[in-house]
């Protein structure tokens, strides 16, 4: 009698401890899943970047220096990706943006100067700009909660992370450039900026 | 002549272009010329204190490029205050610097209708970013009528990145400025003085070699001392340095020509241990006219310079053994004040009184092609 009650203690708890084990398994997995979405999110919108800045640069409306150095540091983001210099590259690109488009005069004088075409590219890289920023919030956001959760014991000790890969960060400078930003959060209008 | 000069960097900022737009201007301006500089203006900058002849293209403004940071002007505004200024001055001749740097240099370039002259002086190579941006670049620069290159590898950088030729003005010194200090050389033995020029915290600048290559000379010469002149972190670099070396170190910080030239003049070696990136070598040629016998890294620019070791002594570029070595056979070669003397003549070619000539003759020859060009023009009407 003694001897069957401990036995099915022993199941009982055996049972308990597969259903937590795989609950936690599964838990790991399915943030394995959403981080690798994340960053998937993060390259396409790093791409959309590139490619926005790559078009502004050859409106008419900008001058032929500003559209030198965006070319250039979108050309450097765009080949090295994939390579150990692209959070470098990445960083270098948001730090041309601003300082091509950091300043709310500057970027008012310059829509001033567009034509409707050209006003919708750069609202279109204000957009991709904060893009870039949320994605990149959210991808280390889960980076640090994938990491908190493998360093776990348990997690750890009994491998139940099974092979997913450790989470990379990406860290960058993903500061947008604020004047941009500022012109393109009005309602678009095909009037000229103030 | 009407000139109009322009500077893509900040003025106020010390370095190659800048140096040698405010040089140019000076000379042009007491030859008789009629000359207006545009160039960035840094933030907070006192207008004021800017020679007269300097118009502001506006706020400059730091942007990584090329592989570092360049301080330029760009942006609507710049672009206007350079279309004034274009129409303002009623130019005869535009002469433009680096107008491969993206700032009021290329934008001016694209702007005037006035012959252009353009001066290339860094040695680039052409980056991937910079064959992109070739669309951009190549009307503008099809727009230059003369194109100088400081150097032979200046050169080298024009005709791979447009084609063509070139033709080779050095950059400028007033060598009589450190010629003139020459008398308060003085030798002190033993204790022999090493001088180091530039902005230390310049990776490129070899500092670092120079400091490993120091406890060596200090074995042979224990009294001697290292005179590092520039602007850097002082405390950052000091940090790195131990014991007798950093004893042996002194930081002067940023020195004006004539404090220079006083700290050239006293120097029983000057090294440069640049490890590349220079594409000119003015350093070379300022310790030369001073007199100061002269160690350097064996980059092709400095190589140029020294003529292949007939003025100079040259090391195993980054060897600090062999730096080691060079410094004490300069300091103990009977040779070395005669090849410092001949350096000191040799020099004289890179005088401002005769940089200037040949730059005005570059002048003479864009003007009265165009001058030709709009007789020709007019005819048939």
């Amino acid at each position: 009698m003694n001897w069957l009650a401990v036995l099915l203690l022993v199941v009982l708890l055996l049972g308990l401890a597969t259903v937590v084990l795989s609950w936690t398994a599964g838990r790991h997995d399915r943030l394995h899943i959403r981080l690798a979405t994340a960053r998937a999110s993060l390259h396409l919108q790093l791409s959309d970047r590139i490619a926005t800045t790559m078009r502004v640069a050859s409106s008419p409306a900008l001058d032929p220096a500003s559209a030198l150095v965006l070319l250039a540091a979108a050309e450097e983001a765009r080949s090295g990706n994939g390579t150990a210099r692209h959070e470098e590259a990445e960083s270098a690109l948001s730090q041309t943006l601003r300082a091509v488009f950091g300043d709310l005069e500057e970027v008012r004088l310059l829509c001033a100067e567009s034509d409707e075409p050209d006003r919708s590219a750069l609202r279109d890289l204000a957009g991709t700009c904060e893009r870039v920023r949320f994605a990149a919030h959210f991808h280390d956001q889960l980076c640090t909660r994938t990491v908190a959760m493998r360093r776990r014991l348990l997690v750890a000790r009994l491998h139940l992370a099974g092979h997913a890969p450790w989470p990379t960060r990406f860290v960058f400078d993903d500061e947008p450039p604020q004047g941009l930003l500022t012109v393109a959060s009005r309602p678009p209008s095909g009037a000229p900026e103030p | 002549m009407r000139i109009g000069l322009v500077c893509p960097y900040s003025l106020d900022v010390a370095g190659g272009v800048q140096n040698h737009v405010r040089d140019l201007a000076e000379t042009l301006v007491a030859a008789g010329h009629g000359v207006s500089v545009l160039a960035p203006v840094s933030e907070g900058d006192d207008v004021a204190e800017l020679p007269p002849y300097v118009v502001s293209a506006g706020r400059a403004v730091s942007v990584p490029y090329n592989g570092s940071v360049a301080r330029v002007a760009f942006g609507p505004v710049a672009a206007a205050r350079t279309r004034r200024w274009l129409r303002a001055g009623g130019f005869d001749v535009v002469h433009v610097h680096e107008p491969m740097a993206p700032s009021v240099a290329l934008i001016a370039l694209a702007a005037s209708n006035a012959p252009v002259v353009a001066t290339f002086h860094t040695a680039t190579e052409r980056s991937r970013a910079m064959a992109a941006a070739a669309g951009i670049l190549r009307p503008a620069l099809d727009k230059i009528v003369g194109r100088i290159a400081v150097s032979q590898l200046a050169l080298q950088t024009v005709v791979q990145h447009l084609g063509g030729s070139a033709v080779i003005v050095p950059n400028g010194l007033f060598v009589e400025r450190f010629a003139a200090q020459r008398a308060a050389r003085f030798d002190d033995g033993g204790t022999p003085t090493i001088v180091f020029l530039g902005r230390f915290d310049e990776p490129r600048k070899g500092l670092p070699v120079l400091l490993a290559a120091l406890g060596g000379v200090l074995a042979e010469y224990p009294g001697a001392r290292l005179v590092v002149a520039g602007q850097g972190d002082v405390d950052a670099a000091a940090g790195r340095l131990s014991g007798p070396t950093r004893a042996a170190v002194s930081f002067v910080g940023a020195l004006d020509d004539h404090a220079r030239a006083r700290l050239l003049a006293d120097a029983d070696v000057f090294v440069a241990p640049n490890l590349g990136g220079e594409s000119f070598g003015i350093v070379l040629i300022e310790a030369m006219a001073a007199g100061a016998p002269v160690v350097a890294s064996d980059i092709p620019a400095f190589t140029a310079v020294c003529e292949h070791g007939r003025l100079a002594a040259q090391f195993t570029n980054g060897d600090a053994d062999d730096l080691t070595r060079a410094v004490l056979e300069t300091l103990a070669d009977p040779e070395t004040p005669a090849r410092a003397d001949a350096a000191t003549t040799a020099v004289w070619r890179y005088d401002w009184s005769t940089v200037t000539r040949q730059v005005t003759a570059v002048y003479d020859a864009v003007t009265a092609g165009s001058a030709l060009d709009s007789l020709l023009a007019d005819g048939p009407r």
